[in-house]
């Protein structure tokens, strides 16, 4: 046999055992590297990946609002906006192509689309916003996969919808996610609502890549973030039922706007809120700011009438009259060159001696301007602050106005005599509502509010203001003088109503004094008297019906929203 | 010159004579090489590492195939996701107070009929039957 090779068995030796050592080195460096880097910078690393994971998703939802029933009035949904990389893009499926399969879902000219995919110098191109989900899920992306275009990108976000529409409008307000904007409890809330659950149930690393969490729940794992639920104290039914009786009589008085507070007195809980006019918050971007604002928290009005009520609850309360008292009603009277008549002067022009029954019913102003003048300006002034007129009532809701009261400083005889019949005072319809509440709740004034808190919260302040005593002697008057009065105000089945109704000219926005022909008309009224549960505030903006009065146009607001909310809360009858 | 040409001669002869044949039985005897040791462990290590990178293919195969599989149910968990959250939203939107209204606005529940259609009154007398003062009826035992 021919050999061709001859080896060296000494060289063989040598080169073996150095190609196996070169081996074994670079087996031991690579060893000794996963050594290091999984034993010894172990918690390093574990470090370093933990801050590259993104624990949120390509989307989250914002927290959804309930009524306090449960009944769904804010929820998120997803659209897409459509982008374009025309580098990206494939040559036989350049615009033309692209453009002709968009065009048909995207209701946009396919010429206005193909121009827009032809620009070659942008690294990004917008094509839509705000698509609906339905055509990107189920028809888009379908095509543009069955006719393989590249070069688009579909950047999903969400979108706050209302499904009750303009239900509860002022209440839930809105939220523009772009410009950082929101009204209602969109923003009171808003810490609450964009407040995301610490448990993440899916991450993704520094790249994107879903890591598992062995979550078997594939809803959980696919579903986006959701903030926290907010429920209100509104229910829905009764906040149907007095929008729809409000919007009824605006309509029929051609009135300029309108306000229903419905609240629990005993916690301060708002059932329902109804503003006229309203607006869809799905599209808020459409309603002018004048329409979307709450004007029973923005805007004040001399409460006229209604403020009667606390005038005698004061001069209860600081001894200055008894629940006997009576007084003389002249029908008008002067003070300090001042003419104030009652409102039925040209029928009755001297009453003569009356009761705070008839004072109510027949709404003396004469008489509750004597009762505001036998109290000392400090106790009137300590008393209508009691009452919270003049500041805040810190409803958990934005834009609240504080009212105007004068400062005692600038009181005169006339200041508080007026301030007794409910002008030279401007309160928010939110004040009255929450004042007269303190009243029906045995003298303990608590903080409106919407939000339905858990346990106790700092923010619901309870304030004991007056006596049960002169409380109950104020209900038992109002409601004797709603029996016995001629209007049907207040008179409903199976409740006694304890209630006042008000007229007001409205202050001229164009200088000193009155409107003449336009006025306040409202209403303020609890029932069932035995057990006050539930509070109904009517205020209603220049009725232009004739015979405009509180208890002709606010009246039968009340009636009508007060048998319904009876039905509703299934209240215990009192009659 | 000559002594050189002989001296060139004498060394051409000699290299051009056979050289001696040794004739003799040998044993035949095999090279031995001593295995280093090392060449050992990195056989075993080569044949450790051949079955773990087989096994890490297969496996890599069998992850591959089954992210792929997750990441499909997961964009159609995801479809289904949206398209309930749009459904629950049509749903709260159809079941909604104002949506009620309209729809019981269009049906108009207190429409007036087109024609009413008059019945004549009902002349003959009406059959009066019998009061009975007496049933025949069987008692039965625990009734």
């Amino acid at each position: 046999m021919k050999v061709f090779f001859k080896i060296n068995s000494k060289k063989y030796n040598f080169w073996s055992i150095f190609i196996q050592g070169l081996l074994f080195v670079f087996a031991g460096v690579i060893i000794l590297q996963l050594l290091n880097l999984q034993v010894f910078q172990f918690s390093k690393f574990k470090k370093t990946a933990s801050q590259n994971r993104r624990s949120d998703r390509d989307l989250s939802f914002r927290g959804e609002i309930f009524d306090r029933n449960g009944v769904r009035l804010a929820g998120d949904t997803t659209i897409y906006d459509i982008y374009a990389h025309p580098r990206y893009y494939k040559k036989d499926k350049g615009p033309k192509v692209i453009a002709s399969v968009l065009a048909k879902y995207l209701n946009e000219p396919e010429w206005f689309l193909r121009n827009k995919l032809s620009k070659y110098t942008y690294s990004t191109i917008s094509l839509a916003k705000n698509v609906d989900v339905k055509i990107v899920e189920n028809k888009l992306k379908d095509e543009i996969i069955e006719k393989k275009i590249r070069g688009l990108d579909f950047v999903r976000k969400s979108k706050r919808i209302y499904p009750q529409e303009n239900l509860a409008s002022h209440i839930l307000g809105y939220i523009n996610f772009e410009a950082d904007l929101a009204a209602g409890v969109e923003r009171t809330g808003h810490n609450n609502l964009a407040n995301m659950p610490e448990n993440k149930p899916v991450e993704y690393d520094g790249r994107g890549n879903v890591i598992y969490d062995f979550d078997t729940n594939p809803e959980k794992v696919t579903s986006p973030l959701k903030g926290s639920k907010l429920m209100l104290t509104i229910d829905s039914a009764i906040q149907h039922i007095a929008e729809i009786e409000l919007a009824k009589m605006i309509k029929k008085t051609k009135a300029d706007k309108g306000a229903v507070i419905i609240m629990n007195p005993k916690n301060g809980e708002i059932l329902g809120f109804a503003i006229q006019p309203t607006y869809n918050p799905n599209k808020y971007n459409l309603f002018s700011p004048s329409v979307i604002k709450n004007w029973a928290l923005s805007d004040v009005y001399p409460p006229g009438s209604t403020f009667k009520v606390l005038t005698i609850a004061s001069a209860l309360e600081t001894g200055a009259i008894t629940k006997n008292e009576k007084i003389d009603d002249t029908g008008k009277i002067e003070v300090q060159g001042w003419e104030i008549k009652n409102h039925d002067y040209d029928l009755n022009s001297n009453p003569g001696e009356i009761d705070l029954e008839y004072l109510f019913r027949r709404s003396s102003n004469v008489g509750s301007l004597k009762i505001a003048l036998k109290m000392s300006p400090y106790d009137h002034y300590r008393m209508l602050n009691l009452f919270g007129i003049g500041m805040k009532t810190g409803i958990d809701l934005p834009g609240e106005s504080a009212g105007i009261l004068p400062n005692i400083e600038k009181w005169d005889r006339i200041t508080q005599g007026s301030i007794g019949y409910g002008y030279s005072v401007a309160s928010t319809p939110i004040q009255m509502a929450s004042a007269v509440a303190a009243i029906a709740n045995k003298g303990v004034w608590i903080t409106p509010h919407v939000i339905k808190y858990s346990g106790k919260n700092k923010k619901i302040k309870k304030i004991k203001m007056l006596s049960e005593k002169n409380c109950e002697i104020i209900t038992e008057l109002l409601a004797e003088s709603i029996e016995k009065g001629s209007s049907k105000t207040g008179k409903i089945p199976k409740f006694k109503v304890a209630g006042k109704s008000g007229t007001s000219k409205k202050p001229n926005p164009n200088g000193v004094g009155y409107l003449t022909d336009e006025v306040y008309a409202s209403f303020i009224g609890y029932f069932p008297v035995k057990n006050p549960e539930v509070l109904i505030m009517v205020v209603i903006d220049n009725p232009k019906s004739k015979n405009s009065w509180g208890s002709t146009v606010a009246g039968p607001v009340f009636n009508s929203i007060a048998i319904e909310v009876g039905r509703v809360l299934n209240l215990e009858s009192d009659k | 010159m000559i002594a050189q040409q002989k001296l060139l001669e004498t060394r051409k002869k000699k290299s051009t004579r056979k050289k001696p044949i040794v004739r003799e039985k040998f044993p035949s005897k095999k090279a031995v090489y001593s295995k280093p040791v090392i060449l050992k462990i990195n056989f075993i290590l080569a044949i450790a590492l051949t079955v773990v990178v087989f096994l890490s293919m297969i496996s890599y195969l069998g992850v591959i195939s089954k992210e792929n599989k997750i990441k499909n149910f997961h964009a159609l968990t995801h479809k289904l996701n949206y398209e309930n959250i749009e459904l629950q939203n049509k749903v709260d939107y159809l079941k909604s107070f104002y949506a009620i209204d309209g729809k019981v606005q269009k049906i108009d529940f207190l429409k007036k009929a087109d024609k009413v259609m008059e019945v004549k009154k009902r002349t003959s007398i009406p059959v009066m039957f019998k009061k009975n003062d007496f049933f025949d009826v069987t008692s039965v035992s625990g009734y």
